[in-house]
């Protein structure tokens, strides 16, 4: 092995080990990036590198929008606005077999669209939704199921702090992403409300029927949403729109959430507090991750291996759609033991180099890009909630302990083969991703 | 001795400023030294860091060379500021890279001691890029336009525009969403954010002192150019300076009507101002001179001498060239 | 995360205050962007400097959230390699962790300390409003200070065995 591959493959191994280790994920990067910058360079250009790195990694106009998205879905949470989803959709469907779980879907595709984080949404409808299912009857796996995948629709559906992490890393707009995102992402929706409703029709004593709501009941819960699902109108629409950037739409969907939380009084001093300190804690876990990708990235760009490996697969004539099968195998593959931040800020300059110089067919390396950072972000949700390791799994967990985590896992599987397909779909047909952004640019 | 030198910048690999200039600037370098010192250049910030951070990789060692815009720190270079003043420097690149080269000479090494300066130069005419069409000083009234410096910012706010700041990769974005209404850069730089498709108007200044340019750098670690065989360390001064200097007026002088082209066969309209206009503009950004005339005083500089002997340098070397 | 005993006591104070006082200024920043839109819209002009300003209040904001996530051990990591391992076992290499992460954060405090005074020296402003921006780096310094002695603090819980 040239040395240059061999210095990055003990990166990857050093690194992988480390995680096993219990070491928290953004550190392990940054102790190996370190470990291995001192390697090629030495210790006190390190030192020097780190000396305002930090500072100007977090105070970056791009990468605010992450904190301001994750501050929206806290203050959309705390102010109850998921609750009221919840309900609304319950009114519509609840009394179905299997309605409260499709209710489940559909309020976590509506709070998709104000939240930008997987494991925020996740969390927030397993306090508020995940109660009410048990409440009811239904099976535990299938509820702790649902909520899982559910959370993953908080980065299915834009606002996604994925996509702006893959917009950043690979110079990408982050608008078009989000256009891109969104068929693909409402179809997940609907694949999981089809894969709830076959699911209760084989086995209907998983989900028994609730009571139907009265129209007075309906009625006041559908009233009840049309705040919240104005500010998502406006944050996504005005993305679209070209009315603003998506830091300013993170921005009024954070003031104007809180503007509703206070008018309709859900939201007091404390509950803006707990919001405060939620987002804290969220921002500091991704922001430590993408410290230490940024040490790990800049020693990997001194091995020189991303590049080489670029071009040596280059040259090979290998068929784009069987080098693209590969990488998206490695991805799930990837996916399941690992953080999903952590994996696309860490493969990202190996792979993107590699699918842009390949040709799909499409309009240009640009529409390669957008159609690939789909595919990553299909991946990625299904690295959430795909055993051993999917976080989503984990924070319902946390909040289901009763429910063994293995039976979370077989809850998640019927709706891990909806992810298959629509990932077949996705990269069969790219026009599901991109027909929007050709229709908006 | 045989020796790898690594060059960070924060451009893409497909700029022109790498293809055109750093690329063929290091292959230079390789074979006048018979392989013996290559150059290996990592585009996109690939080392780490963000762009206002270069000139600190330089001086600390974590690159050994940086291509940067002194520009990127606002505050830190008050001397070669003079030539992003408003109507200082010439429409052609090559005049501007030999002028800056000479000046850095004699009135910039304070300014860079922290490092081995390879080249000083600056590009040709920037231009105005607009969804508007702007012939006067009355259609940049409100204007909200990207400017690259704070000098050019200035300058344009004088104008009457509204100068926005924000990084040049934000640019698409912010003017697809009405958040600029168009850009300042020279044509060089606009097929790299597809401003050509965005906007339908730009707006050329008329001949020499043009409105705005922007200046760079091609910075060493001193240690490492101390530590060179004195042999690699020949060819690379043979490579620096004036040298260097005619090499990087390249990506100007020979891309801007290559991109010029393109835009008019797109149908896009170039507009050049009438010289009674710029005139006027020239009346207009004179607070912004005598402003940076002040700020210099205070720092204890000489700003009226530099800004006589720019003028002269500029003079010099765009004797015969148009 | 399993039950354990919030943090308390001056560390954890300390923790929580960054923590607001980071949520007030990305708050803040958000209505700065919000009122800049609304500008735009009404007079055709932005808040001069708007793009700047929310990357320096984010960058606070980010910087004074560090503290609490340490304090509240919001950090991804995979424990499915070793949870066939006695508890005892399990808590050690997490105390180790923390003391490294504690290592980690000293040395980058100490480096953006650093940082602040060497921008201070060449005397670096933001490009529109010409502001300074030592101080933040400064503050930055700080907070990663901050998170040092909340890894501490843990460190301490961790090896005394009350995780
Ligand atoms: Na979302
Ligand atoms: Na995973």
């Amino acid at each position: 092995m040239a040395p240059e591959f061999l210095q990055a493959a003990l990166g990857f191994a050093a690194l992988l080990g480390l995680i096993a280790l219990r070491c928290p994920v953004g550190l392990a990067m940054l102790l190996v990036g370190a470990g291995g910058y001192v390697w090629i360079v030495d210790t006190g250009v390190l030192l020097n590198y780190l000396k305002t790195t930090p500072w100007h990694l977090f105070a970056n106009y791009t990468l605010s929008v992450i904190p301001l998205f994750i501050l929206m879905g806290a203050l959309a949470e705390r102010g109850g606005l998921a609750r009221d989803l919840f309900a609304a959709a319950n009114a519509l469907v609840g009394h179905r077999r299997g309605g409260m779980a499709m209710g489940v879907i559909g309020a976590c595709a509506a709070f998709g669209a104000v939240c930008g984080s997987s494991v925020a949404t996740t969390a927030t409808f397993g306090r508020a939704a995940l109660p009410e299912l048990r409440r009811y009857g239904y099976d535990p796996g299938l509820a702790t199921g649902t909520i899982a995948v559910g959370g993953t629709l908080g980065i299915l559906i834009p606002p996604s702090v994925i996509l702006v992490v893959y917009a950043i890393s690979t110079e990408q707009n982050i608008a078009r992403l989000f256009m891109a995102a969104l068929i693909p992402g409402v179809l997940a929706a609907l694949l999981y409300i089809i894969a709830i409703f076959l699911l209760v029709r084989a086995r209907p004593a998983l989900a028994p029927a609730a009571r139907r709501a009265s129209g007075a009941e309906a009625r006041q819960a559908l009233r009840n949403v049309i705040p919240v699902l104005l500010i998502a109108l406006v944050v996504v629409g005005g993305i679209y729109g070209g009315v603003f950037t998506p830091t300013e739409s993170a921005a009024i969907g954070c003031i104007a959430t809180l503007a509703v939380g206070l008018a309709r009084r859900s939201l007091g001093l404390r509950q803006v507090r707990e919001a405060l300190l939620a987002t804290a804690e969220t921002t500091a876990m991704i922001f430590v991750i993408l410290l230490g990708a940024e040490v790990f990235n800049a020693f990997l760009a001194l091995t020189s291996a991303p590049e080489l490996l670029a071009m040596w697969i280059g040259e090979q004539d290998f068929p784009p759609y069987g080098v693209l099968g590969l990488l998206l195998l490695a991805y799930v593959l990837l996916g399941a033991v690992m953080d999903e931040l952590a994996m696309i800020l860490l493969t990202l300059p190996i792979f993107f180099p590699i699918v842009t110089a390949l040709d799909f067919g499409l309009g240009g390396a640009e529409e390669t890009a957008i159609w690939f950072g789909i595919l990553v972000l299909i991946v990625v949700g299904i690295g959430l909630t795909a055993p051993p390791i999917g976080l989503n799994v984990f924070v319902v967990s946390s909040l289901a302990r009763d429910v063994p985590i293995a039976r979370t896992y077989r809850g998640v599987l019927p709706f891990l083969a909806m992810d298959l397909l629509r990932l077949g779909l996705c990269v069969a047909c790219p026009g599901l991703s991109l027909w929007l952004v050709r229709l908006l640019a | 001795q045989e020796v790898t030198l690594r060059l960070h910048h924060f451009l893409p690999a497909v700029s022109n400023v790498h293809r055109f200039f750093l690329q063929p600037w290091a292959q230079k370098v390789a074979k006048e030294s018979d392989n013996r010192l290559r150059i290996q250049i990592f585009p996109a910030m690939q080392l780490g860091g963000a762009p206002p951070q270069l000139f600190d990789q330089a001086r600390d060692g974590v690159a050994d060379i940086i291509w940067t815009l002194p520009g990127n720190t606002p505050g830190r270079f008050p001397r070669i500021e003079v030539f992003e003043l408003p109507f200082v420097s010439h429409k052609r690149a090559i005049v501007n890279c030999l002028a800056i080269q000479e000046f850095a000479q004699s009135q910039l090494r304070e300014e860079f001691r922290e490092v081995h300066p390879l080249c000083v130069w600056g590009h040709g005419e920037g231009l105005i890029h607009a969804k508007r069409e702007v012939r006067s000083m009355e259609d940049l009234r409100g204007l909200k336009l990207r400017f690259p410096s704070r000098l050019n910012g200035e300058a344009l706010r004088a104008l009457g525009a509204a100068p926005v700041g924000m990084p040049v990769p934000q640019v698409p974005e912010a003017l697809s969403q009405g958040v600029i209404d168009g850009a300042v850069v020279p044509w060089e730089v606009v097929p790299s954010i597809r401003l050509q498709e965005m906007v339908k108007y730009h707006t050329e200044i008329p001949g020499s002192p043009t409105l705005y340019i922007a200046t760079f750098i091609l910075a060493m670690n001193r240690t490492k150019y101390e530590g060179l065989a004195p042999e690699l360390r020949a060819v690379l001064d043979a490579n620096s300076g004036a040298a260097a200097a005619r090499m990087a007026a390249v990506p100007w002088d020979e891309r801007n009507p290559v991109v010029e082209a393109e835009a008019r066969r797109r149908g896009n309209q170039v507009i050049v101002i009438t010289e009674a206009e710029k005139a006027r503009w020239m009346e207009a950004t004179k607070p912004v001179v005598e402003n940076w005339l002040a700020q210099s005083r205070e720092r204890g500089l000489d700003g009226a001498a530099l800004l006589e002997q720019a003028r002269a340098l500029v003079a010099k070397h765009g004797a015969g060239i148009g | 995360m399993e039950e354990e005993i919030p943090p308390r006591g001056p560390v954890a104070r300390l923790g929580t205050a960054l923590a607001l006082a980071g949520g007030t200024v990305l708050l803040a920043t958000a209505l700065l962007a919000t009122a800049s839109v609304l500008r735009r819209w009404a007079t055709a002009q932005p808040i001069p400097g708007d793009f700047e300003l929310v990357s320096l209040g984010s960058g606070l904001a980010v910087m004074g959230f560090l503290a609490q996530g340490t304090l509240t051990r919001s950090n991804i990591l995979v424990d499915s390699f070793t949870t066939w391992l006695p508890a005892r076992v399990n808590r050690a290499m997490d105390a180790f962790w923390t003391l490294v992460w504690l290592g980690v954060a000293a040395v980058l405090a100490e480096r953006l300390l650093v940082g602040a005074r060497e921008t201070l020296a060449s005397g670096t402003t933001t490009m529109v409003l010409g502001l300074p921006t030592w101080w933040a780096v400064g503050l930055g310094g700080l907070c990663f200070a901050a998170t040092a002695l909340s890894a501490a603090y843990w460190a301490w819980r961790l090896v005394r065995g009350r995780g």
